[in-house]
């Protein structure tokens, strides 16, 4: 035993010693770039400012990964001229020749911190070697490369582009949806592929988010036929549909809030829009809903009525007075209770099967029971 | 007795192949971490409009003096869209009020939400002005009581648990929220880091200062902590089986922790059975899921500075993973559970349960057997060097791994305290904390109440006075 034990101390004294050489050579190379990047920052700083500021004179490049990364914290800040000329700059340093070779670079990392740093800059000249980028095996990669050709490349690269979003939904689901949000943002009509049936859910779902958040009234007829989908993709498009405010609509909203056939959270989200909207001709159906079986949809209708102003109040006030099923409480005369009194429906287990997509609840809503905790808080 | 000394043999053997194992495992997902974090990702993140909302819930019992700047601190942290609930707990020190009177609240009616069962809310607060606050006052129930009420409350699809002591870096929560950005559908629950707060300069719940505490006690605690989230959360996130994210500061998604009927209110290690509660139903319901751990986000807590308010937390957090694990024992070495059930699960119930007490009887008995001649003093003398440099091998991976984190680099000095530390945690201090554990079980028996915990607020010029009170026995964040 006692020959066991020795090696083990041995051993583990050699590990000891090891794992202290190794944390002491990490502190000194990791401090050693602290130091020197805290050394060249000002002079960069500086000398890309007045740069920024007219100055004819080129700024030193010679600490190139310094310059880099200033241009690189600068250039989202700057708009317009400014911006043009920072990215006129790193081209002509070769920053960006530098970062389209680096995609072709054999590690993953070095591949990706190279396309992240094209997706900064932004520049034109790069379309060619994104366009190659998106075949690389990296999903961080491939949508880094998507990402940006959205931002900066022609219409003949947006088929493309789609195609990996939709490729990439299931794998990289955070990923693609930043690319589908740079379409949206740069190329709003090109959603309109992602929205329609053809596309895959968990893309269109993204898709909808989108055009629901940056109010893109122009896909509201998409949304609109999208109320007839599956429960998760018809609550998220009434969302988008009260977030657009698109009072067309109210009518289908109407009729997805009454239909007893469908989920609670398609039905409270449409309630939820309906609210928004501020249409009075949608009084009866949420007058309806005060009375539904669900404990979220009663909120829903309760926190719409609330927004429909004096009339919407009136009813609200009505409905409490005669004593529906947690009418009282959910109108807020009854004040606070205990959960049981709260009434008999919880729709909050039932939602857990409903996958938000990023950002479906940036709205205040991402489940059935989050849509009507939001919904219930008057405006 | 030699059979005894052999089978204790036996089980360090197992503890080095799990741990090495596991620190292997950490430093894997520390490099993949490190290679895909980015800045530009994270601002990303935070200007994008697809970032998730999020509910910050506050539970307060007693919290009077450093409520307000905790509640200020959490306003202000750089994420795109957040709440503050904040869950009075049947306070006695008037915390209501003092919120009432800084933030200007008033009472409003608020339908209480059914979907998680809790004490009776007499009150909700919001304030008068635009701030996204909202104050429950409810009557006594605990710190699972308040959280299933701030569930209910809670507006957002994701929440985050943060306690009422503890200070958040300003990015931390975005860096926490990023795996629900990554992978919305499958992530259902992050944990960040936890540090000790002693010895930092705070003010106005803003960690201003980082530093070491001077406090022995609270020295080793940091060794410690760095140990159990670096080198084992940081290795069991790569096996999807983290069964542990602290109570201190943890993201959850709501929707599932409600279907999976929120916080047990009878048992004191409520975080810790939860998070083993959605292995469970996830798995049950054969979803496909991730808990996950985030190395880099920082959240900041007090550790207790005397001896007797750590030996309560410790007793509280062995009887809580002992009633979770007695809970959910059918999960045991059942491989439909995969890596939770046949590794995370069996490691934590012998290590970490039965392993204090598997330790302190291997020095009994070997310490017996070198007095009744059965083994040489230099066996003696090898057997406790290799248990003491095992130790001090873990601790000192977990610090290197620690440094090779973005941002994380304290002075030499620092790492010098820290290595003394390491070594003296496993002289010593390891084995107190194990008689301190092992007095759990007694606990768990006797079901002993937990003690009341006191207050003074983080914040300058109470922070000296509050490190020394030690007040956080009671809440306490389990490191590992």
């Amino acid at each position: 035993m006692t020959g066991v034990l020795t090696h083990l101390v041995t051993w583990l004294a050699v590990a000891i010693g090891l794992t202290v050489a190794l944390d002491v050579a990490t502190r000194v190379v990791v401090r050693r770039r602290d130091l020197r990047e805290r050394r060249l920052r000002p002079r960069a700083e500086l000398a890309i400012a007045e740069y920024l500021a007219g100055s004819a004179a080129m700024p030193d490049m010679r600490e190139r990964s310094v310059v880099l990364e200033v241009a690189i914290e600068a250039i989202y800040d700057l708009r317009g001229s400014e911006r043009a000329r920072l990215v006129e700059l790193l081209e002509q340093g070769g920053y960006v020749a530098d970062a389209m070779s680096g995609l072709r670079a054999r590690r993953r990392v070095r591949r990706l911190r190279a396309a992240e740093t094209l997706a900064a800059i932004g520049s034109p000249a790069a379309v060619p070697a994104l366009l190659a980028g998106l075949e690389d095996s990296d999903v961080d990669v491939r949508t880094t490369c998507a990402r940006t050709l959205a931002e900066v490349g022609g219409d003949d690269v947006i088929g493309s582009v789609v195609t990996v979003a939709e490729r990439d939904m299931v794998t990289a689901p955070g990923a693609a949806a930043a690319v589908v949000l740079a379409l949206g943002t740069a190329r709003p009509p090109a959603l309109a592929h992602l929205i329609r049936h053809g596309a895959a859910p968990e893309a269109r779902a993204v898709a909808i988010a989108v055009a629901s958040e940056l109010r893109l009234s122009e896909h509201a007829p998409l949304l609109q036929a999208c109320l007839a989908d599956r429960d998760d993709l018809a609550a998220a498009a009434a969302r988008g549909l009260g977030m657009i405010g698109e009072i067309r609509s109210a009518g289908a909203l109407m009729a997805l809030a009454g239909d007893e056939d469908r989920g609670p959270a398609a039905r409270a989200a449409a309630v939820t829009a309906l609210g928004a909207l501020g249409d009075l001709s949608a009084l009866p159906v949420l007058e309806d809903q005060l009375c539904a079986q669900d404990w979220s949809l009663r909120a829903a209708a309760a926190g719409a009525l609330s927004r429909l102003g004096e009339r919407g109040l009136a009813e609200l006030s009505g409905a409490a007075g005669s004593g529906g099923s947690g009418l009282a409480e959910l109108s807020g005369s009854g004040g606070s209770g205990s959960a049981a009194s709260a009434g008999s429906g919880s729709s909050g287990s039932g939602s857990s099967g409903s996958a938000a997509p990023a950002g479906s609840g940036s709205s205040g809503s991402g489940s059935s029971g989050t849509a009507s905790a939001g919904a219930a808080r008057p405006p | 007795m030699i059979f005894y000394v052999w089978l204790i043999l036996g089980f360090f053997s197992a503890f080095v192949i799990v741990n090495t194992g596991v620190l292997l495992l950490a430093a894997l997902e520390l490099r993949h971490y490190v290679s895909r974090a980015s800045a530009s990702g994270l601002r990303r993140m935070v200007r994008s409009p697809l970032t998730p909302p999020i509910s910050v819930l506050v539970p307060a019992y007693n919290e009077a003096p450093g409520i307000a700047d905790s509640v200020r601190s959490l306003l202000a942290l750089d994420y795109p869209q957040l709440e503050v609930v904040v869950i009075n707990d049947g306070s006695t020190d008037g915390t209501t009020e003092h919120l009432a009177d800084v933030f200007d609240l008033r009472e409003v009616s608020r339908p209480t939400p059914p979907f998680l069962p809790h004490r009776p809310v007499r009150a909700v607060y919001e304030p008068r002005s635009q701030l996204r606050l909202l104050v429950i006052d409810k009557e006594n129930g605990g710190k699972a009581d308040s959280l299933n009420a701030g569930i209910n409350f809670a507006a957002y699809p994701i929440f985050c648990t943060i306690d009422a002591d503890s200070i958040l870096e300003a990015d931390a929560l975005a860096k926490t929220a990023l795996p629900f950005v990554d992978d919305p559908r499958q992530t259902i629950a992050t944990g960040g880091m936890v540090r000790v707060a002693n010895g930092c300069r705070i003010e106005r719940g803003r960690v201003m200062e980082a530093g070491l505490p001077r406090s022995r006690l609270a020295m080793f605690q940091v060794v410690e902590y760095v140990r159990a989230f670096f080198g084992t959360r940081t290795g069991w996130t790569a096996l999807n089986a983290l069964l542990i994210v602290s109570g201190a500061f943890g993201l959850f998604r709501r929707d599932v922790v409600i279907a999976a009927g929120g916080y047990r209110t009878d048992i004191v290690g409520e975080d810790f059975e939860l998070v083993v509660r959605l292995h469970r139903t996830c798995h049950d319901a054969g979803r496909p899921y991730r808990i996950v751990y985030v190395p880099d986000p920082v959240c900041w807590t007090e550790a207790p500075e005397r001896a007797r308010f750590l030996r309560r937390q410790r007793r509280r957090w062995h009887r809580g993973c002992l009633e979770t694990l007695l809970i959910h024992r059918r999960m045991l070495l059942n491989p439909r559970y995969r890596a939770v059930g046949l590794l995370a699960m069996p490691a934590m119930l012998v290590f970490d349960v039965l392993g204090p007490l598997i330790e302190l009887s291997g020095y009994a008995v070997t310490l017996a057997a070198f007095l009744f001649g059965k083994i040489s003093l230099v066996t003696f003398v090898l057997f406790l060097a290799v248990s003491v440099l095992y130790g001090l091998f873990l601790t000192l991976s977990a610090i290197t791994l620690e440094d090779a984190t973005p941002n994380r680099h304290s002075a030499w000095s620092d790492l010098g305290r820290m290595v003394l530390y390491a070594l003296g945690e496993n002289l010593g201090y390891r084995q107190v904390m194990h008689i301190w554990r092992t007095e759990g079980f007694w606990q768990l028996i006797r079901k002993a109440e937990w003690g009341a915990m006191e207050r003074k607020g983080l914040s300058a010029p109470e922070q000296a006075a509050a490190a020394a009170a030690g007040q956080a026995a009671a809440g306490g964040h389990r490191p590992g």
